[in-house]
């Protein structure tokens, strides 16, 4: 019995010595977590690196302690000048204790003059080495360089600031204002024709516009009489450059095109959000019309994704004809000029206002494309259907093509529910 | 005397299905896209369309031999020296299978989980975990894949439905990948794919009362759902200029599953079922060499070779220059050649058989 039992005896005993502890040889806070990543053009050949590290000290959770905040002493910002990215962090290393460790990394930001120049050679130690995941956000510098960037993160999002980017990006998707941007999808359209890899563009907001000292200034001295300098939409702009004030250490708005690895192109908050309208990857967001019954005044709705765009492609001779439905559900918000768009003849107008408003907005992102050659929508990708086999997908000019093709938009709108108000101005006293 | 013990149909194909399966865990599926670009799930369907084919002389052939094994039946019927040399081709293939899958299995877990244990350490351990199954039999091996199988199930096919955010179907055009023709022809040398259904013949002992072609049947369209499913969840995720980069494809697709900030790094799950069925997969390899060899030579045990046999496996995945090698030779041999021993093989001992009218003893 104790001959038969013994082995498994011994199996028992010694699972909880081979399951458990620590299999890199390394305790949790014996490493520098870098949260964020900037490459920005140094000197020469060089490169800037910065890096965003939390240095764990004696108060993280280990072995019953269990304060767990991060003070902002523990963000910490390294740079440093060196002809390749781990190269740098090895030069950073020369200064800590503990060495940088990349598998918790959340963002990788590029510079503007960086990125304009070429970022494709650095993408492949990104996808080669393991300590880099596909899940990775992945930015460009509005304006400026990865290092302010990054230096900007520390003392508001001193509390945890891999929880803050992590956030920042899943809370943009609700927004509308960002692309997707997640290395997996970057290095796909990179790799592929059908399509032109985004990311987002981001700026530090230490450059903030000051509402107080001039906006209202302004305002309460009674010098302002014509708001249309001030007037313009928010989401009209990229990141950095919108009137906004408020303590924050990043914006993420708009869109930066890198056609092959290349900074080409910038898409605004709008125009963002009809790209993604068309990519089939807008989840939710406010939008504002012109009323339909009084142009003056807004209209105020929700806008969310229904289903995924509908997209055929079709050759006709050299020409590419594309069409496209978008179906939306609109949620009504608000009505500034008070008028009633409850009953079904007004709700098809308000349907066909917000129809045009989206055509418009997907439309002007298409020819802004079309005119740069940057297939940003994945057309080229529907478009591979059209030819048999991959010799003859290799030998398609699809940036030609793409040039010139037409497209043809449908725009479905549903709205619903009129909110918590069934009928407007129902019963009148005057 | 080999006694293999006795199972089920259920078992049986379990026990084949796993060492099918695992090889889409290492860089195989990359070979099959490097060649069929867009349309390697197409390249995996016709392998396997293709071994079903190769399949039907084998299942004659078990059927004519009922209770006998590819070994004893080459011997009945080209007589002892072809014979040998026939089984000899077959084992052959099952020995070099084992080194290789060893070698990739030991540099697999060094490239994603374990980067920094020296390749002696990993590669004997994964040997003696090899061994083990083979000690204890193959009706516990048997009864072991049949208990696992629903779980490794759910965690294979799990892990690709987490990636439905992420599916692209426009990466699976041009429907052709390379053409038609070329497409036909890498799909013939692909019924590689499905080699693992010689182990039936080797199989049969075990089975005197089973219907190899019902057994056979079940397990091609398993794997050929399975296979061809992994392969177009892979190939929507990755568009072919990167999957076809990929040193490891599936693991790939486990890292890159993100679904906020709780569900994500979850490959440590991919990992638990991949070694799985990989050590499953090597096992089985390593049960079919011994017990191979050991009805070759008549021998009454296998037990006695066990040892020297796994020595040997362990010394030839040793002298594979590095992994590259060992992915390239897999991929040629495994890939694109295996059905020469698995299905070829067996094919000409049926033909002989029909030709010179010969039937099993229990087939008179």
């Amino acid at each position: 019995m104790l001959k038969k039992g013994f082995p498994t005896l011994l199996l028992f005993v010694s699972l909880p010595i081979l399951l458990a502890g620590c299999w890199g040889a390394k305790e949790i806070d014996e490493a520098a977590y870098a949260f964020a990543l900037g490459i920005d053009s140094g000197p020469g050949r060089n490169l800037t690196i910065s890096v965003l590290v939390f240095n764990p000290g004696a108060g993280i959770a280990t072995a019953g302690i269990t304060d767990q905040s991060l003070s902002p002493g523990r963000v910490r910002v390294f740079t440093a000048e060196a002809p390749s990215i781990f190269s740098g962090i090895n030069i950073i290393n020369t200064m800590l204790k503990r060495q940088i460790e990349l598998g918790h990394l959340k963002m990788v930001v590029f510079g503007e003059t960086l990125a304009r120049r070429g970022i494709e050679s650095y993408l492949d130690t990104m996808v080669r080495w393991r300590k880099f995941r596909r899940t990775i956000y992945l930015a460009v510098a509005n304006q400026g360089t990865a290092r302010r960037v990054i230096e900007s993160i520390v003392p508001p999002a001193g509390t945890n600031a891999g929880k803050y980017l992590e956030m920042m990006f899943i809370t943009q998707g609700f927004v509308g204002f960002t692309p997707r941007n997640q290395m997996l999808e970057f290095y796909n359209a990179l790799k592929t024709k059908g399509e032109v890899p985004v990311a987002a563009l981001v700026a530090p907001r230490v450059t903030k516009y000051d509402l107080t000292t001039e906006h209202e200034a302004r305002i309460d001295s009674g010098r302002i009489t014509d708001f249309n300098g001030a007037a313009r939409d928010p989401g009209q702009s990229t990141a950095g450059n919108p009137p906004l004030s408020g303590e924050a250490p990043l914006q993420f708005l708009g869109t930066a095109v890198l056609y092959r690895g290349k900074l080409v192109q910038k898409l605004t908050g709008y125009e963002t959000l009809a790209f993604s309208m068309l990519r089939g990857e807008f989840n939710r967001t406010y939008i504002n019309i012109p009323d339909p019954e009084a142009p003056d005044k807004i209209i105020q709705l929700e806008i969310s994704r229904i289903r995924r765009p509908e997209i055929k492609l079709q050759k006709q001779g050299a020409q590419i004809r594309g069409q496209v439905l978008l179906t939306v559900l609109g949620d009504l918000i608000g009505v500034e000029s008070n008028r009633r768009y409850e009953t079904p003849p007004k709700n098809t107008l308000l349907k066909q206002a917000v129809e045009n408003w989206i055509k418009q907005g997907c439309y002007a992102v298409f020819h802004k494309a079309q005119t740069a050659g940057t297939d940003i929508f994945g057309f080229g990708d529907y478009a591979r259907w059209l030819v048999p086999d991959w010799e003859s997908w290799r030998k398609w000019d699809w940036g030609s093509s793409f040039k010139t093709m037409k497209l043809d938009l449908t725009v479905k709108v549903h709205i619903n529910r009129p909110g918590l108000i069934i009928k407007k101005n129902a019963v009148k006293e005057e | 005397m080999i006694r293999g013990g006795r199972f089920g149909t259920f078992e049986t194909v379990t026990v084949l299905l796993w060492p099918t399966l695992a090889k889409i865990y290492l860089s195989f599926s990359t070979g099959i896209i490097q060649e069929n670009y867009s349309a390697a799930w197409l390249g995996v369907f016709l392998g396997c369309l293709t071994a079903f084919l190769w399949f039907l002389p084998l299942a004659a052939l078990l059927k004519r031999f009922p209770g006998e094994d590819l070994a004893a039946i080459a011997e009945n019927v080209t007589g002892p020296v072809i014979g040998k040399i026939l089984s000899g081709l077959m084992v052959l293939y099952f020995l070099i299978s084992t080194t290789l899958l060893l070698r990739q299995i030991a540099e697999t877990v060094i490239g994603t989980a374990m980067p920094m244990i020296p390749l002696a350490v990993i590669i004997i351990t994964i040997t003696l975990i090899m061994l083990l199954p083979s000690v204890w039999g193959l009706e516990s091996v048997a009864r072991v894949s049949a208990l696992i199988t629903p779980y490794l199930l759910a965690g294979g096919i799990g892990l690709f439905l987490l990636q439905l955010g992420n599916m692209n179907p426009n990466y699976l055009a041009p429907l052709w990948g390379p053409g038609i023709s070329k497409l036909m022809i890498n799909g013939f040398f692909r019924a590689s794919i499905l080699s693992e259904l010689v182990f039936l013949g080797f199989l049969a002992p075990s089975l005197p009362k089973l219907n190899p072609f019902k057994t056979g049947l079940i397990l091609i369209a398993a794997a050929t759902v399975l296979l061809t499913g992994a392969m177009l969840a892979t190939q929507m995720v990755f568009p072919p200029p990167v999957a076809a980069e990929h040193t490891y494809p599936f693991y790939e697709m486990a890292r890159s599953i993100y679904f906020g900030r709780f569900y994500q790094r979850i490959e440590f799950l991919f990992i638990l079922v991949w070694i799985t069925i990989v050590l499953f997969s090597l096992s089985l390899r390593f049960y079919f060499t011994t017990v191979g060899l050991a009805r070759i030579f008549r021998m009454p045990y296998y037990q006695p070779l066990l040892g020297m046999t796994a020595l040997a496996v362990l010394a030839v995945a040793l002298i594979y220059p590095d992994y590259t090698a060992a992915v390239y030779l897999d991929n040629l041999f495994r890939g694109r050649w295996a059905w020469g021993p698995s299905f070829l093989v067996p094919a000409f001992i049926y033909l002989t058989a029909v030709v010179a009218g010969k039937r099993g003893k229990n087939n008179a």
